[in-house]
């Protein structure tokens, strides 16, 4: 028994999750490669016009692994937590898949919360479709569990540590499975490293402290549960980065709503705002890449007046 | 000898080319149709210039911008390629020392660029479409049998300028065919153009801007006094277009070039070099990446546009 797992999507929240999970009630896993053209062109051609640039690339993922495994895991998490909510596009993939592809076997659980499907009956529906017993699947689950929150927890301890460091810093706000996506935040990461540009991830932050920081800061919950996560990184990190790069697909209904407020409410540090889609128009990228950093170089050198927060408060 | 500084502008549209001195003074300069050759266009250019040229100075850096600045960098071997818009606000800056915003509408382009004393702090261009451009102006031109100069004296004579909806140039071709229909006079249409113009680029590329005087227009359509006329009307403020505004650029990389320190010789008789370029798909991975191969007499001088090593030509 072979799980195929797409790298898209969900898998950027839970990679460290899932595959530990299957990994401790030993079952094998094979994640499809990091995206290219080929699973982009995939994607596109089995998608509807109006989906995202990023469930497109998921499509073409679940289509990649089509004939190399035994089934297709693709859960349906609706929240996770009663008022986190996922993105429409996010908890319906599962249907979206079954729909696209009638003939794949899929691997789904359901993740509700308003329901009481919690994550860890998600699990133990998994296992049992695996054959493992309750306490087994539960027992990977929570090792599973703990291991991706240290992991998490050591890497936002390790970005800490790099803001406080010298040299120009900035601020990704996007959605994980924008940042790390080969075919969509590499060309940009790639730009600044390669300037020696220290990258700042928005959502490398823990997600209670991200809440409360957005309910400080916006006078009220945030409704998406990802766009909640990714405002409270940025009051968390703002202050010490020199710019804030916003990356997003076109047409993401969360972003065209939280990069607009974003904007209008940061004043004191420039942002760059990248919409990406599947017209790959890597010159325009560039262009605007190369005159935000000379921006943020230029205030650095200029040391102007200190920052300092500009809110408008409701 | 004494030295002298070349910058060269290389759009969509035109290729423009200046030299200066040490004190920015002009020394020669060029300003040619691009016509989809661009390295014909700079070689015209270069030509142009060396005839225009003082015997008594000798280029000893050279600098691109514009859209094909690096291909023309590596031909000419130019040791500053920098983005359009550091490069117009250096050349601004260097003729308007207290310049606050600068408006720039060009062949395919269009951005605002905003200037705190002396530095960069934000700008915008226009995204994916090119509505209320240049090459905008020049087809609707056509279309009503003008020629690009009559434009905007006829719009100057018109007391009611027709409302044409600007957002998007297919909108407002139609809107443009129902009002010469339903009666409108040419020169009230053609007012209506520079308004919608004028009207589109403050709604999209200077939404959420702070326009603060003194502000300059450059690029292409500054040369259209009706638009200027428009900016003024509505920005309530004077709109400086300096006569040689679509040298900005150019002279921007020049300014650049002669803070770089860095010296090299740099001969005109470039000209009669054979340079060709060749695009390529690279088949080593499913990215099937574009590369761009330059040669100059037949050997390779440099390829650009693999994402990793396998692409690499040389």
């Amino acid at each position: 028994m072979k799980i195929g797992i797409p790298r898209a999507l969900q898998y950027f929240f839970y990679e460290d999750l899932w595959l530990n999970f299957f990994k401790n009630i030993g079952i094998e896993t094979i994640v499809s490669p990091t995206t290219n053209k080929e699973i982009v062109k995939k994607g596109v051609a089995n998608s509807i016009d109006e989906a995202c640039f990023s469930s497109k690339i998921f499509i073409g993922h679940v289509e990649y692994l089509l004939d190399k495994c035994d089934m297709i895991f693709v859960p349906r998490i609706e929240n996770s937590a009663v008022r986190e909510e996922y993105c429409t596009r996010i908890f319906g993939l599962y249907d979206l898949v079954r729909n696209t592809f009638p003939d794949a076997k899929i691997l789904n659980a359901e993740v509700n919360y308003l329901y009481r499907k919690r994550e860890s009956n998600a699990f133990v529906k998994i296992g049992e479709a695996l054959g493992k017993t309750k306490e087994e699947s539960l027992e990977a689950y929570q090792n599973a569990s703990s291991t991706a929150e240290s992991i998490k927890a050591a890497k936002i301890l390790k970005q800490e540590e790099l803001l406080k460091g010298d040299g120009i810093k900035i601020l990704i706000f996007s959605h994980a499975y924008n940042t790390y996506d080969a075919c969509i935040g590499k060309e940009i990461t790639d730009y600044f490293n390669k300037n020696d540009i220290k990258i700042a991830y928005a959502d490398l932050v823990d997600e209670k402290e991200a809440q409360a920081l957005t309910k400080e800061a916006y006078g009220k919950r945030v409704y998406w549960k990802v766009s909640a996560q990714l405002i409270g990184g940025i009051e968390k990190y703002r202050d010490s980065v020199d710019g804030i790069v916003l990356i997003s697909t076109f047409p993401c209904g969360p972003d065209s709503i939280f990069n607009e407020l974003l904007i209008r409410m940061i004043k004191d540090k420039p942002i760059l705002s990248l919409v990406i889609d599947e017209l790959d128009a890597s010159a325009g990228i560039q262009t605007r890449l190369e005159s935000f950093t000379d921006i943020i170089m230029a205030r650095r050198l200029s040391q102007r007046t200190p920052s300092k927060h500009v809110r408008n408060r409701r | 000898m004494k030295k002298a500084y070349l910058g060269i502008d290389i759009g969509s549209i035109s290729t423009k080319g200046i030299v200066i001195d040490e004190n920015n003074n002009t020394l020669a300069d060029s300003y040619l149709w691009t016509l989809g050759n661009p390295i014909q266009a700079v070689k015209n250019v270069l030509n142009e210039i060396a005839g225009k040229m003082d015997g008594s100075y000798t280029v000893v850096n050279i600098g691109t911008t514009g859209s094909a600045r690096k291909l023309i960098g590596t031909v000419l071997g130019a040791q500053v390629v920098k983005n359009e818009i550091t490069a117009h606000a250096v050349g601004t800056l260097s003729v308007v020392p207290d310049v606050k915003t600068i408006l720039e509408i060009g062949g395919q382009d269009s951005k605002i660029i905003l200037i705190n004393q002396g530095v960069v702090m934000d700008y915008a261009m226009n995204t994916l479409c090119a509505a209320g451009t240049g090459s905008f102006l020049t087809s609707q031109a056509k279309r009503l049998d003008l020629d690009l100069d009559d434009f905007a004296s006829l719009a100057l004579t018109s007391e009611n300028p027709a409302k044409i909806a600007a957002r998007c140039t297919v909108f407002a071709e139609s809107d443009l065919v129902h009002k010469a229909q339903i009666g409108h006079s040419k020169a009230d249409i053609v007012a209506g153009l520079c308004r919608a113009i004028v009207m589109n680029y403050l709604n999209n590329v200077g939404k959420g801007k702070q326009i603060k005087s003194p502000v300059v227009f450059q690029g292409g359509v500054s040369k259209n006094s009706a638009v200027v006329k428009e900016f003024e009307k509505e920005l309530q403020m004077p709109v400086h277009v300096d006569p040689n505004g679509h040298l900005m650029g150019a002279l921007g990389v020049a300014v650049l070039c002669k803070a770089s320190k860095e010296e090299t010789s740099f001969d005109f008789s470039i000209t009669d070099i054979d340079f060709v370029t060749k695009g390529i798909e690279c088949t080593h991975c499913p990215n099937n990446c574009e590369i761009i191969c330059v040669y100059k007499n037949g050997t390779l001088l440099d390829a650009w546009g693999n994402r990793c090593e396998q692409g690499a030509q040389k």
